[in-house]
């Protein structure tokens, strides 16, 4: 008999479930004793050290004198261009090689990817694609995600975007990209020009924004719109907001164009309308979601509605709202399994069978609706190909979390 | 789960007195329970970085409790005891043989069923890292067990 098939997910999982809880046996009073000793040898121990600080001190400051003066024996002379790349490299492989075994080689973003097609063919659509789960822990100290208004021949709406700031701070970050960010080579706007005199995040999830008193009293009915789905996607983006309360000069509220006196705009939106494709002026392609332009079922009123069925309606599109499809036509999605952290989406046999940015966008858009329904992972079946765009498609697949990556 | 009572007993006592010391510094930013399991996993990982260089092994903080391997099924049949907990051993086992951060992971997510909101919190990595650590994890530990058992069934079969 044959036993390799038994170690499969589930087993080892349901292992793992049963092994016991750690616990710690030792005895209170024994434990503090023991705590009290040590703290009393630590303090012995800090005293003894002073023994040592002064000739730890006159080494540091010598190592930092030879550090000042060797680099500049070898700028004298004239070394080739490989050599110190190399060394460079290997000193790097020494100094990493724990964190080597265990990151992989950071896939290339999908804008990477099809970037040669832009500088070939500008008329050629370009989709600004998701940044790749594996290179999220590199940039995510200063990754800012917000939201620039777009427009489209009859109407206006909003796009998030993520970009890389130059704070590790996000609300920092907010604040300097929301007057630095330009989105006019990607056909997009930039950040609604609100003054904010502060932001300061309290327990609970709060964003607190402050604005000077009567700063936004004059929005017009669509600057009034615009305004707020901004902001109210910006904050939805970052996760740990669930409230934006105004303040005015520091007075609670804030005067909001023609809807006149606000105080707070709740972040919390149960409604799950899936993603679809936006094309700026500059034919560059935006995901955008489907609660933004007004998707099919776009309201409260129409409850609930599968992932299935969200898949379905993601293959509509409504020039007139400014969205195309995210999920070509010809698509069939035969199954949509949903387990806790996984989404299992199974496409019919030679459906999906070429890596093209038609698949890639929606392949994204996929996982992204997915993760609207609370899933950490996305597992394709009946795709006939290794690879889309930078996604090993076979393999369960890490929902990214930042859409529109714009380098 | 240093595998070994009393380090992991003196690296408690370590990260109560980090708690001691540290204590009027907790901004309440994150949980209390984050927060301690955040301390006890540093004293873990510089007792390991201090071990590794003695070429010691790690397998966490703490000892596993007196009910190592007991299986918590309700009344399994003996020979699926027997065959249980021969099974949760290999597991035990290969686990030590995954790398740091996977064993955090496995510990926290599924022996201390804890929310990968929580992990990411005491790791201080992003939710999608602990994610793909996770995921990477249980895929080296079904490699690590397929191979075992592959050289197990050779043996027998010599």
């Amino acid at each position: 008999m044959n036993r390799s098939s038994k170690w499969d997910d589930k087993t080892i999982e349901s292992h793992l479930k049963r092994l016991p809880k750690i616990e710690d046996k030792q005895n209170k009073e024994l434990l503090y004793e023991k705590i009290q000793e040590r703290l009393q040898e630590g303090e012995v121990k800090q005293r003894k050290k002073k023994g040592w600080f002064v000739p730890t001190v006159a080494s540091a400051a010598v190592l930092f004198l030879l550090l000042l003066l060797i680099p500049s024996f070898f700028n004298e002379q004239d070394m080739t261009l490989e050599e110190p790349e190399m060394m460079k490299e290997e000193a790097g492989m020494m100094m990493d090689v724990e964190s080597n075994l265990e990151e992989e080689a950071p896939s290339i973003t999908s804008e990477e990817l099809f970037k040669t097609e832009e500088a070939t063919d500008s008329s050629e659509p370009f989709y600004i694609g998701a940044l790749h789960p594996s290179n999220e822990d590199s940039l995510r100290q200063n990754l800012i995600t917000f939201a620039v208004p777009a427009h489209y021949p009859t109407g206006e709406l909003v796009i998030p975007v993520t970009t890389v700031g130059e704070h590790s701070s996000l609300l920092e970050n907010f604040l300097a990209i929301k007057n630095s960010f330009n989105g006019h080579r990607w056909g997009i706007g930039s950040f609604p020009q609100i003054e904010i005199n502060s932001i300061i995040e309290e327990k609970g999830g709060i964003a607190i924004i402050d604005v000077p008193a009567n700063s936004l009293e004059s929005l017009s009915s669509a600057e009034d719109r615009i305004y707020s789905l901004a902001l109210k996607e910006t904050f939805s983006a970052q996760q740990n907001f669930s409230v934006i309360r105004f303040t005015s000069d520091g007075e609670p509220g804030v005067f909001w164009g023609q809807n006149g006196p606000l105080t707070e705009i709740e972040l919390q939106d149960e409604l799950n309308r899936g993603y679809y494709v936006f094309t700026s002026d500059t034919n560059h392609k935006f995901l955008v979601s489907g609660k933004i332009v007004d998707a099919p079922f776009n309201d409260s009123s129409s409850g609930d509605i599968s992932l299935a069925e969200t898949l379905e309606l993601m293959k509509q599109s409504n020039l007139e709202q400014g969205y195309t499809a995210s999920i070509p036509e010809h698509v069939e999605i035969t199954n949509v399994e949903q387990s806790s952290d996984t989404a299992t989406i199974t496409f019919a046999e030679g459906t999906v069978t070429e890596d093209n940015v038609d698949n890639l966008i929606m392949i994204e858009a996929m996982m992204f609706a997915a993760k609207d329904f609370g899933h950490f992972y996305v597992q394709f079946e009946g795709i006939d190909l290794d690879q889309i765009g930078p996604y090993q498609v076979k393999e369960l697949q890490v929902i990214p979390n930042y859409m529109n990556f714009l380098q | 789960m240093v595998r070994n009572r009393q380090i992991a007993e003196e690296l408690v006592q370590e990260a109560y007195i980090k708690v001691f010391n540290s204590y009027s510094s907790f901004k309440g930013d994150s949980s209390e329970k984050t927060w301690l399991y955040s301390i006890a996993r540093h004293v873990g990982v510089d007792w390991i970085r201090g071990q590794n260089r003695k070429k010691r092994k790690f397998l966490g903080i703490f000892e596993l409790s007196e009910k190592e391997y007991q299986i918590r099924d309700e009344e399994p049949l003996p020979d699926e005891i027997v065959v249980g907990q021969e099974e949760m051993k290999e597991v035990y086992k290969m686990l030590g043989k995954c790398t740091l951060d996977q064993q955090q992971v496995i510990i926290l997510r599924y022996i201390e069923s804890l929310s990968i909101t929580e992990t990411a919190s005491i790791l201080g990595w992003t939710e999608s890292k602990v994610k793909t650590t996770q995921h990477r994890a249980l895929k080296a530990l079904k490699d690590l067990l397929s191979v075992e058992e592959q050289t197990e069934l050779k043996e027998v079969g010599k």
